[in-house]
């Protein structure tokens, strides 16, 4: 637990205080959600209720948050230390290499509830305050829940392809961007064409999305909410199992045949 | 300046040759940000709003203005990362005492990356714009093209003044992670000057490239007078280029007296 504890104060130094880290990182996230929301004002009509386009656009920009800080935060953080040789030291610690993970996660969650606040009061101001009603309490945190398990799951997967082969920054990047749109992070899977919508729910990522957005009253899951958290939990708790397995798999090959060194970018 | 050209080409097609994956990518993500932005987009109105607004669909507007936005940022990233980049890879005392001039060094970076601006518009823009507008629209198309690595190029004496004013702040991708998004908000490539406020019009007119990617907007609402905005965004970049100059020789004073802290 010190450990946890020590890590947790290291990154919270370097993440948030040091050189106003966290100030930086806010402005720069909300000038990029800017960017983005500006274009979208263009296709705004009075047909459509404010209200709701902004509580869609908030649970996108959550999901989308998430995944981003699966794929920077974690799995490109893993990339990082073997860049600058600090996972040599990991290993050789004895320590096993998810006591990382448990450190660096508060950090993070604190940076996703300031990004959120961040979005909502862009949103407010430049569409409309969302609307947040929670009309399911109990299958919002299982739906929280289970995006933590994946993203959890996918940043394992990532970090260990990534310290075996050396994976480059686009590629990771790609993801990030790909993941959300094809698995339903961004439009509920009703809305979204028979075809897009299959390949969403073979992956774990579409159940948490189609969880959270039924609790929040804001769509109906496609298979139905029993079907959807029977199977999005049992997929969630698969898929990050899988991906500690596979995580650890990398490590062993490390351990036997030196860390590939992954480009800059 | 031929010589710093070659040896950054031969770089930069090095890593491209030897990561293929950077350029399926890289070719992608106009394709990704659309699908992006018409999702959403879809979701919180419609395309004839959009239309109404801009005076064109949104389709051809948004393919055209991420393919810009990536043919800038490839040229502007790696031209404000690059003191980061030099330092993590150990390369800064090395480029610190070349003989060659920096801002010449600087202004090589975006010309071999540039090219890649034909394979980028050939599998986005083109194939696109002649799908909605026919195949009388090649001309225009081609001119698109162009006009974005025009864009790119004007940024770069901007950009090269950012890099090194930056490294006055003690980690300077802090600040660069901040200027990345302002400069493509004020660069109008998603959201047309035209329909900026006037503020925001005003800090847009100051960057070389926001006009040039009038220009290209111009050509996609079917309009032709683009010289204007050619010549102010060619203006404007010679007007940045002592700037940049200053801004370089700031980093290099502070390599030599700091020994080596990082930027």
């Amino acid at each position: 637990m010190r450990v946890v504890i020590e890590i947790f104060k290291a990154y919270l130094r370097t993440e948030l205080i040091r050189n106003s880290g966290f100030l930086f990182g806010l402005l720069s996230l909300i000038l990029w959600l800017l960017l983005f929301l500006t274009s979208i004002i263009l296709f705004s009509s009075e047909e459509v209720d404010a209200s709701m386009v902004s509580s869609h656009s908030m649970v996108a920009m959550a999901i989308f948050l998430s995944y981003s800080i699966a794929t920077w935060d974690w799995a490109w953080e893993i990339r990082r230390l073997g860049f600058h040789g600090i996972m040599d030291y990991v290993i050789t610690s004895g320590r096993d290499f998810l006591v990382i993970f448990l450190g660096l996660i508060p950090v993070s969650l604190i940076w996703f509830s300031a990004s959120l606040l961040g979005s909502y009061v862009l949103l407010s101001l430049l569409i409309s305050p969302p609307l947040i009603s929670v009309v399911d309490l109990p299958t919002m945190l299982v739906g929280f829940l289970s995006l933590l398990l994946v993203l959890l799951g996918y940043s394992m997967i990532l970090g260990g392809v990534t310290i075996s082969t050396g994976t480059s920054g686009p590629v990771m990047e790609f993801l990030g961007w790909i993941l959300p749109i094809a698995t339903g992070g961004l439009t509920p899977l009703e809305r979204m064409p028979h075809l897009v919508r299959s390949l969403a729910l073979a992956t774990p990522f579409s159940y948490p999305a189609e969880m959270i957005r039924y609790s929040l009253g804001l769509a109906n899951p496609v298979l139905g909410i029993e079907k959807t958290i029977v199977l999005g939990i049992t997929y969630s708790v698969s898929f990050f199992l899988l991906g500690i397995f596979f995580f650890k798999r990398q490590i062993r090959k490390v351990l036997i045949k030196g860390a590939s060194i992954p480009s800059m970018y | 300046m031929l010589g710093l050209i070659r040896a950054e080409a031969l770089l930069f097609y090095a890593e491209v040759l030897r990561r293929k994956s950077i350029l399926v990518t890289f070719s992608l993500f106009p394709y990704l940000l659309t699908l992006l932005i018409l999702l959403i987009g879809s979701s919180a109105g419609s395309f004839n709003a959009f239309e109404s607004k801009v005076g064109i669909s949104p389709v051809p507007f948004f393919i055209s203005s991420s393919f810009v936005l990536m043919v800038v940022l490839g040229v502007s990233d790696e031209i404000l990362w690059r003191p980061i980049y030099n330092e993590e890879m150990g390369t800064s005392p090395y480029v610190v005492s070349s003989p060659s001039n920096p801002i010449l060094r600087s202004l090589a970076i975006p010309i071999p990356r540039l090219s890649l601006t034909l394979v980028l518009g050939s599998t986005s823009v083109l194939p696109v714009l002649l799908y909605y507008f026919g195949s009388g629209f090649l001309l225009e198309s081609i001119s698109i093209m162009g006009l974005a690595a025009l864009s790119g190029l004007a940024l770069s004496s901007l950009a090269i003044a950012i890099s090194g004013l930056a490294t006055l702040w003690g980690e300077s991708w802090r600040i660069i992670q901040v200027i990345r998004p302002l400069l493509f908000i004020f660069l109008g490539v998603f959201y047309p000057k035209h329909v900026m406020p006037t503020f925001a019009r005003l800090i847009s007119s100051l960057i070389p490239s926001s006009h040039t990617i009038e220009a290209i907007q111009t050509v996609l609402l079917g309009g032709s007078n683009i010289l204007v905005p050619i010549g102010i965004g060619v203006a404007l970049f010679m007007f940045y280029l002592p700037i940049g100059q200053k801004s370089l020789s700031i980093w290099e004073r502070k390599k030599l007296r700091s020994g080596g802290i990082r930027t």
